[in-house]
């Protein structure tokens, strides 16, 4: 039994559709877990079966070693961040942190005391005044922060909440949060679509799709290891390249083989395949290129300083060690 | 393009208006030639005990049916916002008293409220006291909790303004209400009244307003205004009867100016109210 969060064989259903089918899944105490797949993956309706706020139709949830399947979400110890903030918009910043105090009975001037603190933790202690009609997206996310960590919850649950913000405030929160999770020592679960962010900040993912669990692991692990073609696929940017068994790159008995477009090197001369340059498009230091092989397309990313010119053949090569190979299920064979 | 609405406007609202407010100070019984007679309606109005008991009618039918009508509005939209079995079924009954033409509606509770005859005492005659019937259109106090009971069914339209309203608040906030421990009562107080509080008040505005029109109809066909003297007798019906039957169209333009003072004061007055509350309930 773990101290911090503990799915058994969770099941959920929409109607009549099954949405998650039979999860298992474990944070460790003080662990930020990222929940990443795409939309309609079940992440979204995973976190809200663990916040109580959609029943799981099988399975077990446990959070601080206590089963709390059958508790309503007031009593299972939990804080959420939506992605909408969800902040009370008739509330000032000091009172939407401490609504969930004064829910619970506690007294106004220790609720007072305590949102503040919270609110130097979040950053967010010079708008206490405020209404969040009058915040920026940032601020809000903040607030929506400090109302979670008042109530010190055995567990966080994130719902996407850097989606609501701009491109560049995203990359300085993101990095915010890794750090207000290290100076807590909450644990987070995070979900989010967005494989950069999962990768930055967790200390490990579950990589989600169509309701089950494809890959557990750090961003290290999932990287260098995926374990099946949609984590491989999903996880890097441009998606890794799959070839059929006997393509380009050949590996004995498996399915399907993937080589990662930064693995692929181009030269003028030399050993590899034929490549004929398609396209290129050459994003600050990296140039993306495409490339066909006979009957198969692929990219390659290298530095935009070696970019070749359109329309060039060029040797195509990859290392052993940088081949991927997956059987006919989609699962990693060696 | 304007222009037939702007016709209609005219002779439909503006023209009348001003007639009536220079009628209120003329005496015109239709046959005979305008007399203007300044303020001597007015005198009038102030020394007549008709006139005082139809104004404090109106104004205790006001003060208790409107808040009466809003909170069970209130309360029955809350209930009803959300689908579920028999929900659609419910919500229809609530919305169809308000269907149903106003001088239907006032001969169906002039069978209902009889006092002998009307299911309604028939049904109490089983269980209460005798003594404790009320009498509903034969004793001035029953007579006038009649009519607050037959305006408390015609609470259609400010039930579905209300329902809209509720379903349009964001279910995340809710949620995250779930998830910090508010439920039942607290989450009324503290959640649901403050972010549902402007349409509460402009349906409060809207509902004191007419008010004075949705007694009209009730007051002419279940009670006529009695038991005598004037029970049941409200403003409106007042200027009714002093225009149609007694044919003193400048007495009555001069209550009905009275009228809308009232209204306009109560608006006024419940205007400001809201305005003070609306910064500390903003909805972002």
């Amino acid at each position: 039994m773990t101290e911090g969060l503990e799915l058994v064989g969770v099941r959920a259903a929409h109607g009549k559709a099954e949405t998650l089918r039979g999860i298992d899944l474990t944070a460790a105490k003080g662990e930020l877990l990222v929940l990443l797949g795409p939309s309609g993956a079940g992440k979204s309706t995973l976190l809200r079966v663990i916040a109580g706020l959609h029943p799981a139709a099988g399975g077990l949830v446990r959070i601080a070693g206590r089963d709390v399947t059958a508790l309503s979400p007031g009593e299972r110890d939990v804080a959420m961040v939506f992605q909408s903030f969800a902040l009370f918009p008739h509330l000032d910043v000091l009172d939407n942190i401490g609504f969930g105090l004064r829910a619970r009975g506690v007294g106004k001037r220790e609720t007072r005391e305590r949102s503040a603190a919270a609110a130097v933790v979040a950053g967010c202690d010079q708008v206490l005044s405020r209404r969040p009609d009058q915040l920026s997206g940032g601020e809000r996310q903040r607030v929506a922060l400090a109302r979670a960590l008042v109530r010190e919850p055995a567990l966080f649950l994130l719902d996407e909440p850097l989606s609501n913000l701009d491109a560049e405030s995203r990359v300085r929160t993101r990095v915010e949060l890794r750090a207000l999770h290290d100076r807590v020592g909450a644990t987070m679960v995070h979900v989010t679509h967005d494989q950069t962010e999962a990768q930055a900040i967790a200390d490990r993912i579950a990589v989600l799709h169509d309701g089950r669990v494809e890959q557990v692991g750090t961003p290290e692990e999932i990287w260098r290891r995926p374990a099946t073609t949609f984590v491989a696929g999903f996880v890097g940017s441009p998606a890794m390249n799959l070839f059929p068994g006997d393509g380009p790159w050949p590996v004995g008995g498996a399915h399907r083989v993937g080589v990662r477009p930064e693995a692929l090197r181009l030269v003028a001369e030399g050993s590899g395949h034929p490549a004929t340059v398609t396209g290129m498009e050459v994003i600050g230091e990296d140039a993306w290129v495409r490339l066909r092989i006979g009957d198969h397309a692929l990219v390659a990313r290298v530095p935009a300083t070696d970019r070749p010119e359109p329309g060039a053949t060029l040797m195509a090569s990859a290392a052993e060690a940088d081949l991927h190979a997956f059987d006919v299920d989609g699962k990693r064979v060696g | 393009m304007l222009a037939p609405f702007l016709i209609g406007l005219v002779l439909l609202v503006l023209g009348p208006a001003l007639v009536t407010f220079a009628l209120a100070f003329a005496d015109y019984d239709l046959i005979g030639a305008v007399e203007w007679i300044g303020l001597a309606n007015f005198v009038e109005l102030a020394n007549s005990t008709a006139f005082h008991a139809a104004l404090s009618n109106s104004l205790s039918f006001a003060a208790i049916a409107v808040p009466l009508r809003l909170l069970l509005a209130f309360g029955l939209a809350l209930l009803l916002f959300r689908r579920g079995p028999a929900v659609g079924t419910a919500r229809t009954a609530v919305i169809l008293p308000s269907a149903v033409p106003e001088v239907a509606y006032g001969l169906l509770w002039l069978w209902l409220l009889n006092p002998m005859y009307g299911p309604i005492n028939q049904i109490l005659r089983t269980f209460a006291e005798p003594d404790s019937i009320p009498n509903w259109l034969t004793t001035p106090s029953d007579a006038r909790a009649g009519i607050i009971v037959m305006s408390l069914f015609t609470i259609g339209e400010t039930f579905i303004v209300l329902l809209i309203a509720r379903r349009a608040l964001p279910s995340e906030v809710y949620e995250l209400a779930a998830i910090e421990g508010a439920t039942g009562w607290y989450l009324l107080r503290r959640v649901t009244l403050p972010l549902m509080a402007p349409v509460l008040g402009l349906l409060l505005l809207r509902d004191t307003i007419l008010s004075f029109q949705f007694s009209f109809v009730p007051a002419l066909v279940v009670t006529e205004g009695g038991p005598p003297p004037y029970s049941t007798t409200y403003v409106p019906l007042f200027v009714y009867r002093n225009a149609f039957e007694y044919l003193r169209y400048g007495y009555a333009a001069a209550a009905t100016l009275v009228m809308l003072v009232c209204t306009g004061a109560a608006v006024f007055l419940q205007w400001r109210l809201i305005r003070r509350y609306r910064s500390r309930y903003a909805v972002a």
